[in-house]
């Protein structure tokens, strides 16, 4: 047995499986439909959802998953690579098929047609990154252009389930240990990439899967990015927004240190972050639309005098949450999002300030009827190495 | 082979200027040209759209431009080329590090810019290649044949792939480093096993070296126990003989394997069959022919596993390129290709992996080679 899974954590998540897929035939009743397909790529990017992966509670190694769930009857779970079984049979939770890739829309057409659904009537959801063959595969597989179960997908996923709280949590707890591993470890004279190799296996030493990591080291940083040849100097101010993933879900922390000790000026220009984000936390209640919230964080930021700095291609967002399940919320001008209680999201005011170059503050977040509350042990500040 | 795409490649990510300085993908450019000219077209656009442009197929991009980015490239017949960015913000900045070309911001219009930069470069209408675009979502096509009404769009895709299907002396020197850094990892996660270390010990010694030696992106897969092999889950558990490890790292984008087992079984069922299919490389043989050799001398019952878990094909600024080296494939190698030779036999008593990567030449097979970064 090798899963990533205690004796505890299979019942939280046999439980959520079989809400979510509750909340599937719900919707399927009341829509009058059959069933759902939803559908997941390999592509594990937290800039795009995986539908398939949210209803099975697994993160496939092969390009293609799909879920059939029925309004009545049991759910199937087709996956690829055949020789990945072993990996889902350990935690199965449903009925599954293992298939080479080249067999996966046969396989699917197949397990579709023996149940037998009403034409018209099975929807699929099929995730972002759902590639074109496949997008285009459904209507001739089904008949006719499928009903889209998109936003029944991304509706559900965006309010976190017990087993999406214990996976979370596990990362935040994971991706603390790596900061502080981090601060640990880093000395002048190692060079970014070495910086970002060790804090790349330390995560997964701590149990993480994967990891999104954008990481910077400079006495003056444009912005976080891949590692480089750089050497690290004394008086460096390093950036770290570390997102590892557990199970397939991401959690995000940012934070800023100082290979030495931080001056005035940066602690001053920090705490101005991190003012604006305990603000933002504040103020994210549950109905309170995204557009408020950036306005409340950029408030003191621009009271500050750094207006012009609100904006790209000084910072991208005030926050976001990280797929598989939705992309829900974006914390940024021009998106609808309103919060709801059990969001999950990092909340960061990171952004360039002049005097001190670019600076990250982020907390991963819920959302409670009190505000948003940091899910860390220990809000970020600004650290001091050596 | 297959393995767990990582939402981020975030290793290494500097460019290597020694390695593949500007002049060598001016020299590319040249041979593009010369292959647009034979066509009859006036320009190429090469578009990187996939999986919203994060690095995943990012070879047509990679061979012209070096960056392994989304967003979209112009090569006039004459004048400079240019990448358009689709973002326009602050990763701009750290782009520009990493290519030769200029880039123009596409702040989310990457694509309505398309006209004008290709007219301010003499390219007003008329045939020009397209690369990258058969396989995008049809809402995304539209939008691009839309803010391209004005040309006529010529699928260059096949043309690009067969430039890049024969490696440039730079390119093998690019992959031999790549080797250098997956032989060194595989012989890290040995190394941990054999000093008692667990799989996990294995998998992850093999990731940190691949890492220290500067690979952007690290693919593990081991054997846990049983038959198949598995990604990083975090809280693999046990030690588990014999212990079967695979590595694929990228350096600059080119892609290099190796694989091992611990210990190495008195019958290798892999490495003899990963010999027998070295043998059958030469330029002009048929993939098909090549598995045949290797399945030949594989027992019966490992041939259903070999051949699940593929038995490799060409690799270069994809992990795979084209050809994929399977039975009956009437595809036929290309001399100057480089073919990444693998085989996986996960039951007992023939549990064993085995892999080479080799230039195909007129003749026969060349080793690759490795060879390890100076300091």
């Amino acid at each position: 047995m090798t899963a990533n899974l205690s004796a505890a954590e299979i019942p939280i998540r046999a439980r959520s499986v079989e809400r979510r897929q509750g909340v599937v035939r719900a919707w399927l009743a009341a829509n009058d439909l059959d069933a759902v397909v939803a559908y997941g790529s390999g592509l594990h990017a937290f800039t795009g959802t995986n539908p398939a992966w949210y209803l099975a509670a697994f993160k496939q190694i092969g390009p293609h998953a799909a879920v059939i769930v029925p309004q009545r009857g049991e759910p199937l779970l087709i996956m690829t690579p055949a020789w990945d079984a072993p990996r889902y049979r350990e935690r199965a939770t449903m009925e599954f098929l293992a298939v080479a890739s080249e067999e996966f829309l046969a396989t699917v057409a197949a397990e579709l047609k023996r149940r037998s659904f009403r034409g018209g009537k099975v929807a699929v959801a099929g995730g972002n990154l759902q590639p074109r063959a496949i997008a285009e595969a459904w209507p001739g597989m089904l008949g006719s252009t499928p009903p889209s179960a998109e936003k029944l997908i991304v509706d559900t996923s965006k309010i976190r389930d017990e087993w999406s709280l214990n996976c979370t949590r596990r990362g935040v707890a994971i991706a603390e240990r790596g900061y502080d591993n981090l601060l640990k470890t880093t000395t002048p004279g190692m060079r970014e990439y070495e910086l970002a190799a060790n804090l790349e296996t330390s995560m997964r030493e701590q149990g993480a899967e994967d990891n999104f990591q954008l990481m910077s080291a400079s006495q003056h940083n444009q912005a976080g990015h891949f590692p480089t040849d750089r050497v690290l100097e004394r008086g460096d101010l390093i950036l770290a927004e570390i997102t590892p993933a557990v199970e397939g879900e991401f959690i995000q922390i940012c934070r800023s240190c100082v290979l030495g000790t931080p001056t005035p000026l940066q602690y001053e220009k920090f705490a101005l972050l991190r003012g604006a984000l305990e603000a933002g936390m504040r103020a994210a209640k549950p109905g309170v639309s995204v557009t408020e919230i950036v306005n409340v964080i950029n408030g003191p930021i621009a009271a500050a005098g750094y207006e012009r700095y609100c904006k790209p291609p000084f910072m991208r967002t005030r926050g976001h949450s990280m797929g598989l399940g939705s992309m829900e919320p974006e914390i940024a001008p021009g998106y609808e999002h309103h919060m709801q209680e059990n969001m999950v999201f990092v909340m960061h005011p990171n952004q360039y300030i002049p005097e001190t170059g670019y600076l990250m503050c982020g907390e991963p977040v819920i959302i409670t009827p009190a505000g948003a509350v940091p899910l860390t042990s220990r809000m970020g500040e600004l650290g001091a190495i050596g | 082979m297959i393995s767990m795409e990582p939402v981020l490649k975030r290793g290494y990510s500097s460019w290597d200027r020694a390695v593949l300085p500007d002049d060598e993908f001016a020299l590319r450019v040249d041979g593009v040209r010369h292959a647009l000219r034979e066509a009859r077209l006036r320009a190429l656009v090469v578009v990187n759209y996939s999986l919203l442009g994060v690095m995943v197929d990012y070879a047509d991009m990679a061979y012209l431009s070096g960056l392994q980015s989304g967003g979209a490239l112009l090569v006039p017949l004459e004048g400079e080329p240019a990448f358009v960015s689709f973002g326009g913000g602050r990763e701009l900045a750290f782009m520009r590090a990493l290519t030769w070309l200029p880039i123009v911001p596409g702040a989310g219009k990457a694509f309505e810019l398309l006209p004008s930069e290709l007219k301010a470069r003499g390219v007003a209408g008329g045939r020009i290649g397209v690369v990258g675009i058969s396989g995008l979502a049809p809402t995304v096509v539209a939008r691009i044949r839309d803010t391209l009404a004005g040309f006529e769009l010529v699928p260059f895709d096949a043309e690009l792939r067969a430039l890049r299907a024969v490696k440039r002396p730079r390119e093998l020197l690019a992959m031999q480093i790549t080797q250098g850094i997956v032989d060194a990892a595989v012989a890290a996660g040995v190394a941990a096993f054999a000093a008692g270390g667990d799989n996990r010990a294995a998998m992850l010694e093999a990731e940190r070296a691949a890492r220290a030696l500067k690979a952007r992106d690290v693919r593990v897969l081991a054997s846990m126990g049983g038959p198949e092999l598995r990604p990083w889950e975090g809280r693999l558990d046990g030690r588990h003989a014999p212990l079967r490890l695979w590595v694929a790292a990228q350096y600059q984008g080119y892609w290099a394997e190796a694989a091992a087992t611990e210990p190495l079984p008195r019958e290798n069922a892999a490495g003899k069959a990963v010999r027998a299919m070295r043998a059958a490389v030469r330029a002009g043989v048929t993939a098909g022919e090549v598995a045949a050799a290797g399945v030949a001398v594989l027992p019966s019952s490992a041939v259903d596993s070999a051949l699940s878990y593929g038995l490799g094909g060409t690799i270069g600024l994809a992990h795979a390129e084209g050809i994929a080296i399977v039975p009956r494939s009437t595809q036929r190698l290309v001399a100057g290709s480089v073919v990444a030779l693998r085989v996986h036999v996960g039951e007992a008593p023939h549990a064993s992996l085995a892999s080479t990567s080799v230039v195909v030449g007129p003749e026969g097979a060349a080793p690759l080679g490795a060879t390890r970064l100076a300091d």
